[in-house]
């Protein structure tokens, strides 16, 4: 799998920089895409979606991307984390409390047990794993996370 | 498409104000473990609950009951949750800094304090700048009875409002 992308800041918070990427110049940013989508909107009458958009603006505004508040997917160690609420799920890669990517997500069926059950969840962790193994190439080289959170460099991605 | 910033503006208060309590209680939760050099198995062991159940608590993926918290409480011997008779009377003072960093040096200030003073209270504020119009969002803080703003630190420019 390959695609050209984008990595853009999309929310200044105080506590946290939530970044997401665009994925061959679409128009939109995964994350905007995911919290824009009527399915996820409406699903359990809209209550999953207003709880997982509470928790995302809780940690861009008020507390960060703490560890302790997402959960680790993939292999240990990679920085790839979910944040949950009910059945729905939103990926991100992690570059510090104050910073994190994020990609879509969706819904994850009642009765599967991981991300990898479902095809939806898993395209989206490994577009996840794709940006996180391209941006990890240039980080410290040509692409740095500076004092305020912000990363710094080239983000664009093309082959 | 609404961008991210109308989502956040969107979201409904009830669950903004849940998400904040329930992120700020699990916080205090994990600096009490700290504090007593406890792990999380630990406290799952003292709770007689399974490790994964107090796992999905405490990374704020589980709705607790009063219950539980009573026996959170409990296990740890110290109270997280504080209501009824202690909750605190009128709370104001200036912010003693300027434009763009009132916020943050609102919380340090108090991070700051915090080895020093006990902690008594949490209390709802915002920021109102000399004009009386809001700057900020109401938020739920930390606080301590027995400090009172010094001249010198006052500013015309904002204040904080219980």
């Amino acid at each position: 799998m390959s695609f050209n992308f984008h990595i853009e800041l999309i929310q200044d918070g105080r506590a946290g920089k939530l970044y997401s990427f665009f994925i061959n110049e679409e128009e939109h940013s995964e994350i905007t895409k995911f919290l824009n989508n009527q399915e996820y909107i409406a699903y359990r009458s809209g209550s999953h979606y207003k709880g997982i958009t509470a928790k995302l603006k809780n940690l861009v505004k008020n507390y960060g991307f703490e560890e302790n508040k997402l959960e680790p997917i993939g292999h240990v160690g990679d920085g790839k984390f979910e944040l949950k609420y009910g059945h729905l799920r939103l990926y991100c890669f992690w570059l510090g409390k104050g910073i994190a990517v994020f990609d879509s997500g969706g819904i994850k069926p009642p009765g599967t047990r991981t991300y990898q059950d479902d095809e939806i969840l898993s395209a989206h962790v490994e577009n996840l794993e794709f940006v996180r193994i391209k941006l990890d190439e240039r980080l410290n080289d040509s692409v740095f996370v500076n004092e305020e959170c912000y990363l710094e460099g080239n983000l664009t991605f093309e082959d | 498409m609404k961008s991210v910033e109308q989502i956040f503006k969107d979201v409904p208060k009830e669950y903004d104000r849940y998400i904040d309590l329930l992120y700020s209680f699990v916080d205090q939760v994990n600096e009490i473990l700290v504090s007593k050099s406890m792990t999380q198995r630990d406290l799952a062991r003292q709770l007689n609950m399974p490790d994964s159940q107090l796992s999905r608590i405490l990374a704020g993926n589980e709705n607790i009951t009063l219950k539980t918290i009573a026996r959170l409480e409990s296990a740890l011997g110290e109270d997280v949750v504080r209501m009824g008779k202690e909750q605190p009377v009128h709370f104001s003072f200036t912010i003693p800094h300027g434009p763009g960093l009132e916020k943050e040096y609102f919380r340090e200030f108090f991070v700051d304090y915090k080895n020093e003073h006990k902690i008594n209270y949490q209390k709802s504020y915002h920021i109102e700048d000399i004009n009386g119009i809001i700057v900020s969002e109401s938020r739920s803080i930390e606080y301590w009875t027995d400090y009172i703003a010094q001249p010198e630190e006052q500013t015309p420019e904002y204040r904080a409002v219980a």
